[in-house]
């Protein structure tokens, strides 16, 4: 199943540091020198990701009656699941909003993200589909009825040196992750955070969402590495362009015609 | 075009080094093809670049190949531009082909690729698109 998982999107095309020279690119910002002081408490910085999982973990919790009809009814194009690309319905195959926790789960597998602390919020950045969202830090509650919204509602707050995050309010148009798994409106997400040295991010997450899953799904630990050499790319999903990739590759390559 | 591909001749299947792993559902990571022919556009687009060139097939007409590639912005962090291709270009590449059997790939970067003759992009076989 890792390498299932590991296997599912396709990654990044990086072709070694010689092209960087050849196509008169600009020297990417020296590597940090390893083992300086840090603050814990301060997670700014992009950060690269170490992990493949691409969800919670390889060990899915059963599903309740809910849960598994969504499940049934998502037909994926990564994963054990998979089917051809113009066959699925992936959201993501029409730009639609990724979400949470699943934009947090392709940073952790694919692409970098970045986090910045604020006074009163810390803002994390992902590079798929430019989203952000935020974090309030501020001592506020988590709404007690919330609108349901692609993001959620986080809170964080500290814990020694751990950045403790709870999230409610999720739309249940979101699949949880690649492979069709659900997420309910009455889930609660819980992140924690812990820079474990200057260069190291862990973070192990919990899924209680009583609608879709009869038991929580606590998460493998997730690593991400500090990563000043990257920047966040400009990944939106373009309706237009993508529309023309699947027409073009997407449809074709799945043996469908409309 | 959409019918069912029968691969040339020419080009050269690879085998199956990665056996262990698993694909996408579009395309068959078990298989690996080295393909040559004439770009006819590179589409640096989001959230997915794309590659089109004419391969001759064994009867020696064209067939005009898509190749899916990451984002413009992972691209762009290994030194692509929009001008790595452009139309015109005569390149070797190597994909894992659909399962359909139409002429659709994903381009796989253990291996490398030329335009024009010269290599552009060096194969690494410590990661491939698809692994």
């Amino acid at each position: 199943m890792r390498a299932t998982v590991a296997g599912v999107l396709l990654l990044a095309l990086c072709f070694g540091s010689s092209l960087h020279a050849q196509r008169g690119r600009g020297a990417a910002p020296a590597a940090p020198a390893p083992s300086v002081p840090h603050d814990p408490r301060d997670l700014s910085g992009v950060w690269s990701r170490q992990s493949r999982v691409l969800t919670m973990s390889s060990e899915t919790p059963p599903m309740t009656a809910w849960g598994k009809a969504k499940f049934d009814a998502a037909k994926p194009v990564y994963g054990p699941r998979a089917v051809a690309g113009g066959l699925g319905n992936d959201p993501v195959m029409t730009c639609d909003p990724l979400g949470m926790p699943r934009n947090l789960f392709l940073e952790v597998s694919i692409y970098p993200m970045e986090m910045v602390h604020t006074p009163k919020r810390v803002l994390q950045f992902f590079e798929w589909a430019h989203a952000w969202r935020e974090i309030w830090t501020d001592g506020r509650d988590l709404p007690k009825d919330p609108e349901p919204r692609w993001m959620g509602y986080s809170v964080g707050r500290w814990e020694g040196s751990e950045f403790v995050v709870q999230s409610t309010g999720f739309d249940d148009r979101t699949w949880l992750d690649h492979f069709g798994n659900p997420i309910s409106d009455q889930a609660r997400f819980e992140e924690r955070y812990r820079r474990v040295d200057r260069d190291t991010l862990e973070l192990t997450m919990t899924l209680t969402d009583p609608k879709a899953y009869t038991r929580p799904w606590v998460s493998e630990k997730k690593v991400f590495r500090l990563d000043p050499a990257h920047e966040i790319e400009e990944l939106f999903c373009v309706p237009s362009e993508n529309d023309a990739f699947n027409k073009r590759v997407r449809d074709p390559g799945a043996g469908v015609t409309r | 075009m959409r019918t069912r591909f029968a691969v040339a001749a020419a080009l050269i299947l690879l085998g199956a080094p990665l056996g262990a792993h698993h694909g996408t559902g579009t395309y068959d990571s078990t298989k690996s093809v080295t393909l040559s022919g004439v770009v006819t556009e590179f589409a640096f687009s989001n959230p997915h670049a794309a590659l089109y060139f004419d391969v001759k097939d064994a009867s020696g007409k064209l067939v005009n190949w898509a190749i899916e590639m990451n984002s413009p912005g992972v691209l762009r962090r290994a030194g692509w531009t929009k001008a790595t291709f452009k139309a015109g270009d005569q390149i070797t590449i190597t994909v894992r082909p659909a399962k359909a059997g139409t002429p659709v790939g994903l381009i796989n970067r253990a291996q490398p690729v030329l335009v024009n003759g010269k290599q552009v992009l060096s194969g690494d076989r410590t990661a491939n698109a698809i692994d």
